[in-house]
């Protein structure tokens, strides 16, 4: 079992996918100060990434969060091919996106968690929208561990100049 | 000959210190000292002050220097990264 639904007062998890979390862009700045920063808002799909033993001390205050996205949406834009998806995408190939399965009966689909569109994103906020039926699944252990350390592996990577040569 | 020398000097009520002798045009010295016993190895002595029960540090936060409102507006599209071929690896 991939996903599971926690009830709406469960506590906050490592996993935990979430519809509907404000998030906020930078969208004009001026370094000199005499126009104030241009702020956008949006609501996204989001995933924890905060591990558990850290959200489980009830320390954190600001939880560590992928933007999901939704991956037949990126084919319909014309931005991937099906291809891409059930290829290099699934298969852990692209820097930094991780392809998480449908789920019918949660009524999840096909999604990509992207790596590199993290937020810090505060906790009450979260546990707000827990409570608001907001969850809509939580990624279930060794899935969970799995993608925890493709998104380590997103940053921790050490890419040589070429690749080695070999015999052909 | 260690052996014999051992019988011999059991028959003597040595003192920690040392005995120079001539024996047969050679000199003898005698070193008594008190065996030493190893001492038990024991854990190394630590401060219970450095030891750091709770490791969670708090560090300050963002001091605000001004506050805008944001406005609403539809997300960016998701930067697409290079997607690698079948034969290629990342």
């Amino acid at each position: 079992m991939i996903y599971r639904l926690p009830p709406p007062d469960d506590p906050l998890d490592q996993g935990d996918i979430l519809d509907g979390c404000l998030l906020l862009e930078l969208a004009k700045f001026d370094l000199e100060g005499t126009i104030p920063p241009a702020t956008n808002y949006g609501f996204r799909r989001i995933i924890v990434l905060t591990q558990t033993c850290d959200l489980a001390n009830a320390k954190a205050r600001t939880v560590t969060a992928a933007v999901v996205l939704d991956a037949q949406s990126l084919v319909d834009e014309q931005r991937l091919k099906p291809a891409d998806i059930r290829g290099p995408v699934r298969a852990g190939r692209v820097w930094g996106w991780y392809l998480l399965p449908k789920n019918a009966e949660l009524g999840l689909p096909e999604m990509i968690v992207d790596c590199r569109q993290l937020h810090t994103v505060r906790m009450d906020l979260l546990i707000a929208l827990c409570r608001r039926g907001q969850r809509r699944a939580r990624v279930q252990p060794l899935y969970r561990e799995h993608l925890a350390k493709f998104f380590a592996d997103t940053y921790s990577r050490i890419g040589l100049p070429e690749p080695y040569e070999t015999e052909p | 000959m260690n052996a014999s020398l051992v019988e011999v000097f059991q028959k003597l009520h040595l003192e920690p210190g040392t005995y120079h002798v001539h024996v047969n045009g050679y000199d003898v010295e005698i070193q008594v000292v008190k065996r030493k016993v190893a001492a038990p190895i024991v854990a190394a002595k630590y401060d219970e002050a450095d030891v750091m029960l709770d490791p969670w540090v708090e560090l300050p936060g963002l001091k605000p220097v001004g506050t805008v409102v944001a406005q609403f507006a539809p997300p960016s599209p998701p930067d697409i990264p290079e997607i690698p071929t079948e034969d290629e690896e990342p």
